[in-house]
């Protein structure tokens, strides 16, 4: 069973946190929504969860640091539902809430920031994009405050976030005449990832919400993820190449 | 009058190191592949400037050779990785470097690539990289604040449009003014130089 001829989105990273907000949220419109993971136990509940909502959730196994990984993630979704129209790079590094001393960052653990966010936004572009193409669909990257902001202790986090708008903005040039929009959403919000890192920096929460001006975490179902459906949907057709701040005006961009 | 500041970056940035009146203390000429294999020659590089003496003023340009736009459908595994992650990792690890050798009170300032936004169609390993750069001398101002050590970033389009016009005279005389005793007082700085509006 699929969802008809609605929205199809793949969402990486979805197995928990921020990634669950929104492909639940996309599910609660009635979308059909593929969570795209490593993880399939946590994956497959999401999935659940997003056809609880009143979506259609599938899982689907995939390392986005892995080109096949990702051809085949892809093919499964195009050979279920025939099309797709929104792909939604969430996923990150496991290493994204770990302090770091930036001039002691192993190559190695870089290289891991790098092949998560940034070359799997490649890998997606290179296997979505015909099918987005086809469905004058759109992608999403998901970046962060810390990609505007830098912060103190997680600095390769904050530069593959960072690298993430870049990309938009260049391929919101590249893919706008085939009718494909690219955008990014910086959240802020309760995820594990951000439990993760305020367990190692005591001083982090106070920093994060002393003078935040709603004065609480955004919740990933109902605060994030509905922004993100938004640049999926057509109501925002004419969208494409912006960061959307989802933080409850804390980062200081306008 | 500016103390000459030490220039680390990579060999295109020669001309920049000459327009300051420095020497250029060259990154090794790192291309990584797709495992990034050759990742320890940067460490190496980075663990054996430990020991070097501290500086007050420092220049970070990891300015790879300009090619053409190129859409990212068209990009194999082997040029993105080139074009993109060897330059993101270089510019990681000599700012970071830069961070550390500077003394208390010092001031670094990154001079990055970034194309005309409206000219950004094929350019995104270049955009990705100017984000990323002034992000991590975002992290690195707050890093390093606590010494008195200010960072600055420098964007410019000149190398990558191929502008006509005396080379990098923008760029050498906005990193000037950011080293200059009148620049003492600019807090983590972005600047666009080179020509155009």
């Amino acid at each position: 069973m699929t969802a008809g001829d609605g929205p199809v989105v793949v969402v990486t990273g979805a197995s928990g946190g921020v990634g669950r907000g929104i492909a639940i949220a996309c599910g609660a419109a009635g979308w059909s929504v593929w969570v795209a993971a490593r993880r399939p136990v946590e994956g497959r509940r999401v999935a659940e969860e997003v056809t609880g909502a009143g979506g259609h959730g599938s899982f689907v196994a995939c390392d986005v640091g892995d080109g096949d990984s990702v051809a085949s993630a892809l093919a499964a979704v195009i050979d279920q539902e025939g099309r797709l129209t929104g792909v939604v790079h969430n996923a990150t590094s496991g290493r994204s809430p770990q302090p770091v001393v930036p001039a002691a960052v192993p190559m190695a653990d870089l290289r891991d920031h790098v092949m998560v966010s940034v070359r799997g936004a490649y890998w997606l572009a290179h296997h979505a994009l015909p099918h987005l193409v086809a469905s004058r669909g759109s992608m999403v990257l998901l970046t962060s405050e810390a990609g505007f902001q830098g912060t103190m202790r997680l600095a390769p986090y904050a530069a593959v976030k960072a690298a993430l708008r870049g990309l938009a903005r260049s391929w919101a040039r590249e893919w706008g005449h085939d009718g494909v929009r690219v955008n990014c959403v910086a959240p802020l919000a309760e995820s594990p990832a951000l439990a993760e890192a305020m367990a190692a920096d005591p001083t982090m929460a106070e920093r994060v919400l002393g003078r935040h001006p709603m004065g609480y975490l955004g919740d990933p179902v109902d605060d994030v993820g509905p922004v993100v459906r938004f640049l999926l949907s057509d109501e925002a057709r004419y969208v494409t190449g912006v960061t959307l701040m989802a933080d409850g005006g804390n980062a200081p961009i306008t | 009058m500016i103390e000459t500041p030490w220039v680390v970056g990579t060999r295109p940035a020669l001309p920049l190191a000459e327009g300051l009146g420095a020497e250029l203390d060259e990154l090794p000429p790192v291309v990584l592949d797709p495992a990034w294999s050759g990742a320890h020659r940067i460490e190496e590089w980075r663990e054996g400037g430990r020991t070097a003496p501290s500086v007050d003023r420092a220049v970070v340009a990891v300015w790879p050779e300009v090619r053409e736009p190129c859409s990212v459908v068209d990009l194999d595994l082997e040029a993105w990785t080139a074009r993109l992650e060897t330059t993101f990792a270089l510019w990681f690890a000599a700012l970071a470097a830069a961070g550390e050798r500077c003394g208390p009170g010092g001031r670094v300032v990154a001079v990055v690539d970034r194309p005309a936004a409206k000219d950004s169609a094929g350019r995104a390993p270049e955009s990705a990289c100017a984000d990323a750069v002034e992000v991590m001398v975002k992290s690195l101002a707050q890093v390093h604040h606590g010494r008195g050590v200010r960072m600055h970033v420098v964007t410019t389009s000149e190398r990558l449009s191929g502008s006509p016009g005396p080379p990098l005279t923008g760029v050498v005389g906005a990193v000037g003014m950011l080293l200059s005793p009148g620049g003492a007082g600019v807090a983590t700085a972005v600047l666009r130089a080179g020509p155009g509006w």
